[in-house]
């Protein structure tokens, strides 16, 4: 007995057996999702990998999905709004613009998403503003979407999708439109040269911003996954198809 | 001393390692995320009317150009003596309202012009009194910017009116 504490006091040891135990570690961590199920289950598994596109008006515009090695392939140029007006269309306040977002899953599992759209202003130097979020408007869809209020704001706007998205599916948009509020045509400034009377619009020039951010996780052991990765308590029903907000 | 540090040194760094295992298996969950970002600068204006006023035996003919580079309404007032008689000959896109106005009922594209407002007008009887009088017909024209209400219908907002010396 003396013989054994003496070997765990020597730090050397003490660190060796640390090091074996943490090298252990990698490959429990990699297949942490798996050790609550079985060893055919875990075999399954091993090829698993996660995958999630945002598609703007049915184009993929941003990916990220994993090999089975766990390395990401990222696709799409991440860019929204660049097709806005047609050709020749001139941009007028108040008008509804198409702008249909909608989430595909690209890996083989499936899937929980929700998706985080910030809304902002830059002026005309490209600086952000303090001009209301809320005069950029946009046009959400509910089926099988939902705003989770709580989290949402002015300049934020929190969308969960409530099903399962299966490997390879798309989910019906979740945004459809963007609006730029007409109460902007109310700003003007009125400016007087002489015999000359000229107006000009406020906010002339200012670039509205939209940014969408997808997160995508695990329906297995949703829950506890998704008060990990996205630190939210959701409900998930028993055979882990559908989720609510608490 | 110097013995005794290096070993506490030792334990704790071992400890810390065996400490962060825990942490491994936290984010074990399959997780991903991706996102896209853009915007859209606005190009938002005023535009400028010009009026061309002609006078022949048939009257005032009115044609009003969109000369800027964003479409608007148009709408004219006309101002005359009250013993002037007058009448329109509004044709298909011209229309008389009880506002005392007389719209140009489509939209006025940029560099596009209206169809001809006709101003008829027949001069009171000549007299001793208004032989040498000369008669004036003034016509004021507005412009309101195209945009839309919150239904996305295309409205004339004539609360917003601008006129262009």
């Amino acid at each position: 007995m003396k013989k054994v504490k003496s070997i765990f006091m020597k730090p050397t040891i003490l660190l060796g057996i640390a090091a074996v135990l943490l090298l252990g570690s990698g490959v429990g961590s990699a297949r942490a999702a798996l050790t609550y199920y079985s060893d055919q289950y875990s075999a399954s598994m091993d090829m698993s990998t996660i995958g999630v596109s945002l598609k703007e008006n049915g184009k993929v515009v941003s990916s990220k999905t994993y090999d089975d090695q766990g390395d990401a392939t990222t696709n799409g140029e991440g860019k929204l709004l660049q097709n806005l007006l047609k050709d020749d269309e001139k941009f007028a306040l108040g008008k509804t613009y198409d702008e249909k977002l909608a989430v595909e899953n690209s890996g083989n599992i499936d899937t929980f998403v929700r998706v985080v759209l910030t809304k902002s202003w830059q002026d005309k130097e490209g600086k952000n503003v303090d001009l209301s979020p809320a005069l950029i408007e946009l046009g959400f869809n509910q089926d099988g979407w939902v705003i989770n209020e709580a989290q949402s704001t002015d300049e934020r706007v929190v969308l969960y999708y409530t099903k399962v998205v299966e490997s390879k599916k798309t989910t019906p948009d979740f945004m459809k439109t963007i609006r730029i509020s007409n109460q902007l045509s109310t700003m003007y400034t009125k400016v007087e040269d002489k015999k000359t009377i000229k107006y000009q619009y406020t906010y002339n020039g200012y670039t509205f911003t939209l940014d969408a951010e997808v997160d995508a996780v695990q329906t297995h052991n949703a829950k506890d996954a998704i008060k990990s990765a996205w630190g939210i308590d959701v409900n998930v029903n028993d055979d882990e198809t559908k989720l609510s907000l608490g | 001393m110097r013995k005794f540090n290096k070993k506490l040194v030792l334990s704790i760094v071992a400890l810390v390692m065996i400490s962060t295992l825990g942490i491994g298996k936290a984010l074990g969950y399959f997780t991903t995320h991706t996102n896209a970002t853009g915007g859209y600068k606005m190009d938002l204006g005023f535009t400028d009317t010009k009026i061309k006023e002609d006078v022949d035996k048939d009257g005032k003919h009115v044609v009003i150009t969109n000369v800027g580079d964003y479409d608007c309404f148009v709408r004219v007032k006309v101002f005359a003596a009250d013993n002037l008689k007058i009448r329109y000959n509004l044709g298909e896109d011209w229309q008389e309202s009880g506002d005392g106005y007389i719209y140009y009922n489509k939209v006025l594209s940029s560099k596009d012009k209206t169809s001809e407002l006709n101003i008829k007008y027949t001069l009171p009887e000549v007299n001793d009194d208004n032989k040498d009088k000369d008669y004036n017909i003034v016509v004021i024209q507005e412009f309101t910017p195209v945009v839309y209400d919150d239904q996305g219908n295309l409205i004339a907002n004539w609360q917003q009116v601008y006129e262009t010396e």
